[in-house]
């Protein structure tokens, strides 16, 4: 009987468990998660820590799911180390697990700026499950957001706060927007286009500082600006999730590095989702990709992979989303607007 | 309706101070205005390294039984908490040691048996209590710090309860606060709370009054306050806290303990001591219980007032010592040669150990008999918040004494209307008197003619019908008024489990009523026959395996009785109990 085990409890990691059991009903799944909460829809997590809604709701399969397809599931049970050699996986907790085939689906983390990196203590994350339950909890507190950077979940944060009556300040990343870069004309163009919607937008500026100050915080940027608020959140896009595997051998560059068939370079471990850097053979290049879609497709197909096919993993396609009638592409993120909030 | 009702598990093994953390945490949670019900499992070596579990069950209202099922685990030893996973409830949260000494294969951490609605924390236990104690053995008290930060305790209260208890030893009080905040600290800066369970009060409850104590504590309080002055016994699980308590506390009353070297000789103790005119107490359990059969018959020819505490255990022969089960009925009943009537008594409730100890000096010292109190290893060992009774000061002595003209002519087994003699103590001049084992006359001689026998037989059962018409309560019903769909009928610590599920299957809209007797022997047989006439059906659930207390009642009853018996070495829960009343009654509410 094969062991499949999966790291990653996210859209990848949960849609392969499901392939895996669907081609192979007597296999063991398990399927490794350092969040400690089920696997949500993550699109939703800005409304939740900014409305009434219950967490549960939030939740895609409930326990009962696991249950029934025989997947073992462990929440809360980071992985420490992959040792391809012996097939093996270690739990923070010391368990080793012992694998037949691997699939690392660890997503990705916050990219913490260089220049932000002083005042990490001061700045709060927001992806996960965990974030979210966090940041609702201050929510009753919190009556002015700074969001440091630019990203999709800055978007999502901005669609959630403004309806809820939150001021929110976005000091616009100078570099970039990820996860796509934007040329001038497209920055001014969102610059804009959230301005429009009540959003303070400081515009090609940089954060400076961040100081605790009245019982809540003070931003100061290069361009002047002081900003007194209640929350500063990271909105500087992310970056593979891979600390885990700095001993394993496996080759790693921006994520781990897999062939089209999302085959790492050790023997029966794949990789897939935000964590991979997958080549394109159309491209002749490795691209990371992220996001709800590409994390489905590649999850699936690299359980079905894990199980004999030979498939090719397609390149990701753009999603779009719409700011005050403004038109924005994306990479991976579901299609959203933040018209039909405001 | 409860808000809160949580089952709480510590697992881990001998010398980890499970039994230790589980008795602060049901303390201190007692303290801070829940009401709590903890009772142990443990090895029954003394020495080794076997398996123990601290149940706790914690509400905003008052608790009469187990719980099944838990909510929260703590592992403090991963091996033997893997057996107590099955027993997680679908939302149940587990806190275990998440840097233990070395690295484990899969499956031996009970991280990886958990179901997949579990909410796991990871706490290093060992690692905080080195880092805060420098030693390893304050694992359990980081546990309770981690247990107190997650649920938002009161922990200030906690720690206070805490050292308190420490605070005779030198050192031992900074070194258990060391570890308790170094939990806490870990738990708020390190976890968050995402699970739903929660011990959040709108008020807390009032508790003047209460007292946390095991039924052997009430047991042995009773006896006290019963003014108890001689007490003599073999160690034995689970009856030996009482001697221990005793041991301590009795001779500061002026009274006597005395640790025999087997059971026979503890019960021939008391046999004198009350012949003197003490009042006078042994306790033990089953295997001892049998070695006493011969004295109990004894004590009934010479009408002399005896109180035995049976608490049962797995049986038969040595069985299973610290498991509980109530499989000594018909031999606290019947248990000698002869007819032998004696009073017997199964309280079902820790504050009932109290209140029915006490009792028991009386009946015993009223009616010359003696009394059987029937507890059980959980009755025994299981802590609840209690308000004991106050003890009638008019039943301290109840010795009948012989009138002046009585005395012209002192029979110590006269015969009377009421089957009880008027007794001297020896040494009284003019009432002297004989007894032995055989057959006597009202003057104590020896008699082996059948009109004796025939009449003094008559004489020591009419006690029986005048206890039960003087000093035996009558039964007592709850669960719906009327006709009953279903009946149920218990007895000892199995009562707690019925009152609940009876009150949960009515809050359900099921017709059911329950009937508790303390005493069971002498029995009011006319409320039990009118009680099933009410009821359809009838459920007698009980913990051991052919229904002996139901075979009791079939002895005065006609009517058919379902059984639930059990010899799962727990005790029943009120969800078991629940269970079987919706298994019976089914849409027919």
């Amino acid at each position: 009987m094969e062991h499949y085990v999966i790291i990653g409890g996210g859209t990848a990691g949960n849609v392969a468990a499901e392939t895996l059991r669907q081609g192979d009903a007597q296999a063991r799944v398990t399927l490794i998660s350092a969040d400690p909460t089920h696997y949500v829809y993550r699109h939703r997590l800005a409304d939740f820590a900014a409305t009434e809604e219950s967490f549960d709701s939030l939740i895609v399969h409930d326990p009962k799911w696991y249950e029934d397809r025989k997947v073992q599931l462990r929440l809360a049970q980071p992985v420490v180390q992959v040792r391809p050699s012996d097939k093996s996986i270690l739990l923070a907790h010391r368990e080793r697990i012992t694998y037949d085939k691997l699939l690392i689906c660890s997503g990705e983390r916050h990219r913490l700026p260089e220049y932000l990196s002083p005042f990490d203590k001061f700045i709060n994350k927001f992806s996960s499950g965990r974030d979210a339950i966090m940041l609702k909890a201050r929510m009753d507190r919190i009556e002015h957001v700074t969001l440091l950077g630019g990203d999709s979940i800055g978007l999502q944060l901005i669609s959630a706060l403004l309806p809820a009556g939150k001021k929110v300040t976005l000091v616009m990343d100078e570099y970039r927007f990820w996860p796509f870069e934007f040329d001038d004309k497209q920055k001014d163009r969102m610059a804009e286009a959230l301005s429009k919607k009540g959003v303070q937008v400081l515009k090609d500026d940089f954060v400076t500082d961040v100081q605790k100050q009245n019982g809540g915080l003070l931003v100061k940027t290069r361009g002047g600006a002081r900003i007194a608020t209640d929350e500063a959140i990271l909105c500087s896009g992310m970056v593979p999730s891979l600390e885990f595997l700095a001993d394993s051998g496996i080759d790693m560059q921006e994520g781990v590095l897999v062939n089209e068939r999302l085959e790492t370079s050790a023997g029966q471990v794949w990789a897939a989702g935000g964590c991979a850097q997958i080549y394109h053979p159309e491209l002749n290049d490795y691209r990371c990709s992220t996001g709800y879609v590409n994390a489905l497709v590649q999850g699936e197909l690299a359980a079905r992979n894990m199980m004999g096919a030979l498939e090719n993993a397609p390149l990701c396609e753009p999603g779009k989303f719409r700011i005050s009638g403004e038109e924005f592409t994306t990479y991976g993120w579901k299609g959203f607007s933040l018209d039909e909030k405001n | 309706m409860r808000k809160i009702d949580l089952t709480i598990e510590i697992c881990g093994s001998s010398g980890d101070g499970t039994l230790a953390a589980g008795d602060i945490l049901a303390m201190t949670l007692s303290h801070l205005g829940y009401h709590t019900l903890s009772f142990d499992v443990y090895p029954a070596e003394i020495r080794g390294f076997g398996k123990c579990v601290a149940h706790t069950r914690v509400s905003d209202a008052p608790l009469y039984s187990v719980g099944r099922g838990v909510d929260v685990l703590v592992s403090l030893n991963d091996p033997y908490s893997i057996e107590q996973a099955p027993s997680l409830k679908e939302r149940a949260v587990v806190l275990f040691d998440s840097w233990p000494l070395k690295e484990v294969g899969e499956g031996e951490c009970v991280a990886g048996h958990l179901k997949p609605g579990n909410y796991l924390y990871g706490v290093p236990m060992g690692e905080l209590s080195q880092r805060s104690t420098h030693g390893w053995r304050s694992r359990n008290i980081v546990a309770l710090g981690a247990l107190a930060g997650l649920f938002d305790m009161d922990v200030d209260g906690f720690l206070e309860r805490l050292t308190s208890k420490f605070k005779k030893k030198a050192g031992v009080a900074e070194q258990v606060a060391a570890a308790f905040k170094a939990g806490v600290d870990y738990v708020r800066e390190n976890l968050l709370k995402i699970d739903p369970l929660s011990l959040a009060l709108d008020k807390k409850p009032e508790q003047k009054g209460y007292a946390l104590l095991s039924g052997n504590e009430a047991a042995a309080q009773g006896a006290l306050d019963a003014k108890c002055r001689f007490y003599a016994g073999y160690p034995i699980t689970p009856a030996t806290k009482i001697m221990e308590i005793l041991s301590a506390r009795l001779p500061r009353e002026g009274g006597t303990v005395v640790q025999t070297e087997d059971e026979i000789s503890a019960i021939g103790m008391v046999t004198g001591a009350a012949f003197m005119g003490k009042r006078a107490m042994t306790a033990t359990s089953g295997p001892g219980l049998c070695l006493m059969s011969e004295f109990i018959g004894y004590n009934v020819m010479a009408e002399n007032s005896v109180v035995i505490l049976d608490g049962q255990r797995g049986g038969p022969a040595t069985g299973l010592p610290t498991k509980t089960e109530q499989s000594d009925l018909m031999m606290a009943m019947f248990g000698t040669n002869g007819d032998a009537p004696r009073i017997v008594v199964a309280p079902t409730s820790v504050a009932e150990c109290h209140y029915w100890v006490a009792e028991a000096f009386y009946l015993a010292e009223k009616y010359q008999v003696p009394v059987i109190v029937l507890s059980d290893l959980f009755l025994a060992t299981c802590k609840t918040n209690v308000i004991l009774a106050k003890i009638d000061p008019k039943k301290l002595a109840a010795n009948k004494v012989p009138t002046a003209e009585q005395m012209k002519d002192y029979r110590r087994q006269l015969v009377t209307d009421d089957g009880v003699s008027p007794r001297t103590i020896p040494g009284t001049v003019g009432g002297e008197f004989v007894v032995s084992g055989l057959e006597q006359d009202e003057e104590g001689t020896p008699a082996y003619d059948a009109k004796t026998h025939t009449m003094m037989t008559e004489k020591r059962h009419r006690k029986m019908r005048t206890a039960l018409e003087n000093d035996v309560p009558r039964p007592e019903r709850f669960g719906c008024n009327g006709k009953a769909s279903l009946g149920v009928l218990s007895w000892g610590s199995t009562m707690g489990a019925v009152v609940e599920a009876v009150e949960r299957a009515c809050e359900k809209g099921h017709k059911v009523a329950a009937l508790k007797q303390v005493v069971l022997n002498p029995l009011h047989v006319e409320d039990l026959k009118a009680f099933c006439a009410d009821c359809e059906t009838l459920l007698v659930p009980e913990l051991n395996y052919g229904g002996q207390f139901a075979n009791w009642l079939s002895m005065h009853v006609s009517a058919p009785m379902r059984r639930l018996c059990r010899v799962n070495t727990r005790p029943l829960s009120y969800q078991d109990v629940l269970e079987e009343i919706e298994n019976i009654s089914g849409d027919g509410k």
